[in-house]
């Protein structure tokens, strides 16, 4: 009789111990905080052409655990990407197309005004409409698939490449390069569910939405994946392939992924050239990285490309201070990026306009 | 290595199953025990072993010598091992403290210091471990205790690895008899563990590092989040560096409880203190009653006059800040506290003096019992006080605490974010609160221990899935900077 006294008393416990686990947590821990969302619910969306795609129009907020719980907000345009700002000089502007880079360059967590877009026209001196197609977990051959789509039919006066994590394995496939959609679906990094980042593997991908409907339940599932997960490094070789490896490091790159990324570039550069659009490819400033993270790359492709490194400019600023919500730029970083990028494509206007060659 | 890491689970496994073979065998428990808390420091920084090894050398072979000798030649030999350890502290802790301010008091008075800061790097628990073994030292040349004759067992009072990164800081009357006899760790004492550590894991990881986001943000930028935000996550912090600090000292007390050694007490519901002075006597216990007994009271304590005691209070307490941290920041918390205390005495010492001219005045009357000095108004005056200091304690440096007091007093607006604050931290705070009246009410620090069954199995069992739920970052203890 006491041991099933006990054996109930012990499941009673275990009963109220999960109401009670649920129910404390949910009123102490916003639902934001608890799944680390990024962006309200509802701005990513499954397209069967795109793969993960933003809303149309969407409307919403922006706010991440690391440091901008205030909830910064966010409007999409038709296209689903930050609409184009424009600064008030007299005349017909010049306009820039911010291409790449992901939700650094999309100046997650800023506001409209204080976006690289919004500092860029802001620092320059010259009429310039800038608009930016970054989109938080896409990369370049994402980005240009949406450009094509998208903005294909639009006159342009300059084109920014931001060279920022290259998904390399993405352009293996030399004739993927004018397809709409790109090939899915390896060329997504991650992509967000309610808001919710979800990575390319593990537990919480393969289960979606139900992992998220309890605290409990989310928290049982990240401690079951993030033990499968150790077990797998412990197991046999990195999960992690090169490709990823390489992707968030500035480590050299194998060769020949080099020289598909090459003809990727040099792709899109004739693209624009046929139209006499020049082109300047950026290395994105990153927190964390050494002054000469970008210098494999860099080197490898500035003796084809018309290239700055602001990251190696800009290192100087790159303290904790200049980053929020998870290495993304502060206001004040993202005013230098938009006066430096002001500055480098007002140059190369002006010579453009004198019929100098944008590369001399 | 942290208490709330992987690796320490691993640790204290290990350690748990050798001790258990050990622990019948003095030598072998003592030898073992000191070898597991130099590699658990170790594993942090194991150069700084080396100055754990000259604070024990130094102190053990100055205290067996002080028995024997004059008591002049004693000063010279307590002089000496105050000049390494507090030496030691201050090169490691202060001087690149002092070489800025120097630096910055030279610029203000218009000289130009080229004199750069040594980028010392601060090891973990030294101001801990420093204040252990001076303790140790100043009770054997006051004849509190005889010298210890085994180096193993000094050297693991230095060492002991839950207390040693940040205390409580024991003392060697209560800590080294325990270390000298071998113990018989029971049920008792393997359910008051269970109790302390998973409160303590619950305090630091539920509630210490839930909250510790947001108060970073609103310190972080305090100029754009407004007075109430402002003064939300100050209240947040107040929980942040409760939870934080005694969940450690709980888990200290916990794991070392199941060694059958019993740690003393850091934290006495403070959050229901009536008065500055029983604040002190109820947070970091043991860092004020050491202050209490080796500072406070030699410079003269309460013997020498009111104004004395209030001299000797500012001197204690602002020395209390600059051992939080080598900071003008730190030193204005604790001058703040010297200041309030001083003025709380001679408050105190007003009234006692009407009260005994005049003891059914009404004046006497309405101080001493009612509103607005009715107990939840005292409560309520010393919790408004417990916020200013933490304002300085939390601010990374003078400029940013009169920013946010500039902004408490003059920026009203209601930012977004109001709604998070307010949730969280209100739910953590009424939790805090309550648990601590409850302590209060019950008269005792474990009651949980005595309520039924079922109750202290739904405790358990809501703790551990809370843990699980929130999940173990690798967030360090704030007093590990100290």
């Amino acid at each position: 009789m006491t041991r099933v006294k006990t054996v109930l008393t012990a499941f009673l416990a275990l009963i109220l111990g999960v109401f009670m686990t649920e129910g404390f947590l949910r009123l102490l821990i916003p639902v934001e905080t608890q799944f680390e969302t990024w962006f309200t619910p509802g701005i990513e969306v499954w397209d069967e052409t795109f793969g993960p795609v933003y809303r149309s129009n969407w409307k919403g907020t922006m706010r991440h655990m690391d440091g901008i719980y205030r909830g910064i907000p966010l409007a999409l345009d038709e296209n689903g990407f930050r609409p184009a700002v424009r600064n008030s000089l007299p005349g017909e502007p010049k306009r820039v197309l911010l291409l790449g880079g992901r939700s650094a360059m999309m100046s997650y967590g800023l506001s409209d005004e204080a976006s690289i877009a919004a500092q860029l026209v802001k620092a320059a001196n010259l009429p310039m409409e800038a608009q930016s197609i970054a989109r938080a977990g896409g990369n370049l051959l994402r980005n240009w698939n949406l450009f094509l789509h998208h903005m294909s039919d639009q006159e342009w006066d300059i084109v920014v490449i931001s060279h920022l994590n290259p998904y390399l394995p993405a352009y293996a496939d030399h004739s993927a390069f004018n397809e709409v959609p790109p090939p899915a679906p390896e060329d997504w990094a991650f992509r967000y569910m309610d808001g919710i980042l979800l990575w390319r593997d593990g537990l919480f991908l393969e289960i979606g939405r139900p992992a998220f409907q309890s605290y409990l339940g989310y928290g049982l599932v990240r401690l079951a994946d993030s033990t499968l997960k150790a077990f797998d490094r412990w197991g046999g070789p990195s999960s992690e392939s090169p490709q990823d490896r390489i992707r968030d490091r500035g480590v050299a790159p194998d060769p020949s992924m080099l020289e598909d990324y090459r003809a990727f570039l040099e792709h899109v550069e004739h693209y624009f050239k046929q139209r006499d659009i020049p082109v300047l490819l950026h290395f994105v400033p990153r927190q964390f990285a050494e002054p000469d993270h970008h210098a494999p790359f860099r080197e490898a492709l500035e003796t084809s490309f018309d290239v700055v490194d602001l990251h190696q400019r800009l290192h100087g600023h790159l303290g904790p201070d200049a980053f929020i919500a998870n290495g993304h730029y502060g206001r004040e970083l993202a005013r230098l990026i938009g006066e430096e990028l002001a500055r480098e494509v007002s140059l190369r206007l002006a010579k453009r306009q004198s019929g100098i060659p944008a590369t001399e | 290595m942290l208490f709330n890491s992987l690796q320490f689970l691993v640790f204290f496994m290990l350690v748990a199953m050798v001790y258990a073979t050990v622990h019948r065998h003095l030598r072998l428990r003592n030898g073992f025990l000191l070898l597991a808390s130099y590699g658990f420091y170790g594993a942090w920084d194991w150069r700084f072993l080396g100055l754990i090894l000259i604070s024990t050398l130094v102190d053990f072979s100055i205290s067996k010598r002080l028995p024997d000798v004059a008591p002049r030649q004693r000063r010279q030999l307590v002089t000496v091992s105050l000049i390494v350890n507090l030496g030691i502290l201050c090169t490691f802790k202060y001087l690149d403290f002092g070489i800025q301010s120097l630096v910055e008091m030279a610029s203000w008075a218009g000289w130009d210091l080229d004199v750069k800061t040594l980028g010392i790097i601060l090891p973990v628990g030294i101001s801990f471990y420093t204040f252990q073994t001076i303790g140790y030292t100043l009770d054997v040349a006051a004849g509190r205790r005889r010298p210890v004759n085994s180096l193993l067992n000094f050297a693991l009072y230095v060492a002991y690895f839950p207390q040693l990164v940040a205390g409580p800081i024991e003392r060697s009357t209560a800590l080294l008899p325990q270390l000298e006899q071998v113990t018989h760790p029971g049920w008792e004492e393997f359910r008051r563990g269970v109790l302390w550590v998973l409160s303590g894991y619950f305090f630091k990881v539920v509630c210490a590092d839930t909250i510790a986001p947001l108060v970073d943000e609103a310190y972080s930028r305090p100029e754009m989040i407004g007075g109430p935000v402002l003064i939300l996550a100050t209240l947040g912090f107040s929980v942040q560096i409760f939870c934080d600090f005694a969940g450690y000292s709980l888990i200290a007390r916990g794991i070392s409880e199941w060694f059958g050694i019993h740690l003393m007490e850091n934290f006495r519901s403070p959050y229901v203190s009536l008065s500055p002075r029983e604040f002190w006597r109820r947070w970091h216990i043991s860092l004020s009653t050491w202050l209490r007994d080796y500072l406070y009271i030699p410079l003269g304590g309460s013997r020498r006059g009111t104004a004395r005691k209030c001299l000797n209070l500012l001197i204690v307490f602002s020395l209390c800040g600059l051992w939080h941290g080598a900071g003008w920041n730190f030193i204005l918390f604790g001058a703040f506290w010297g200041v309030w205390l001083a003025g709380y005495t001679i408050y105190e010492n007003l009234l006692s003096e009407y009260e005994r001219r005049a003891p059914e005045s009404l004046p006497v009357q309405w101080f001493r019992d009612k509103i607005p000095f009715s107990r939840p108004m005292k409560g309520l005056i010393v919790m408004v006080g417990i916020l200013v200091s933490w304002v300085f304690f939390r601010s990374p440096d003078m400029r940013t605490a009169l920013n946010i007091f500039e902004a408490i007093l003059t920026d009203w607006h209601l930012d977004p974010s109001f709604g998070f604050y307010a949730r969280s931290v209100g739910i953590l705070f009424v939790l805090v609160w309550g648990y601590s009246w409850l302590q209060e009410y019950r008269n005792d620090q474990d009651f949980l221990l005595k309520e039924p069954k079922w109750i202290r199995w739904t405790l358990v069992s809501f703790s551990i899935f809370c843990l699980l739920t929130v999940g173990f970052r690798p967030v360090p203890f704030i007093y590990f900077q100290f």
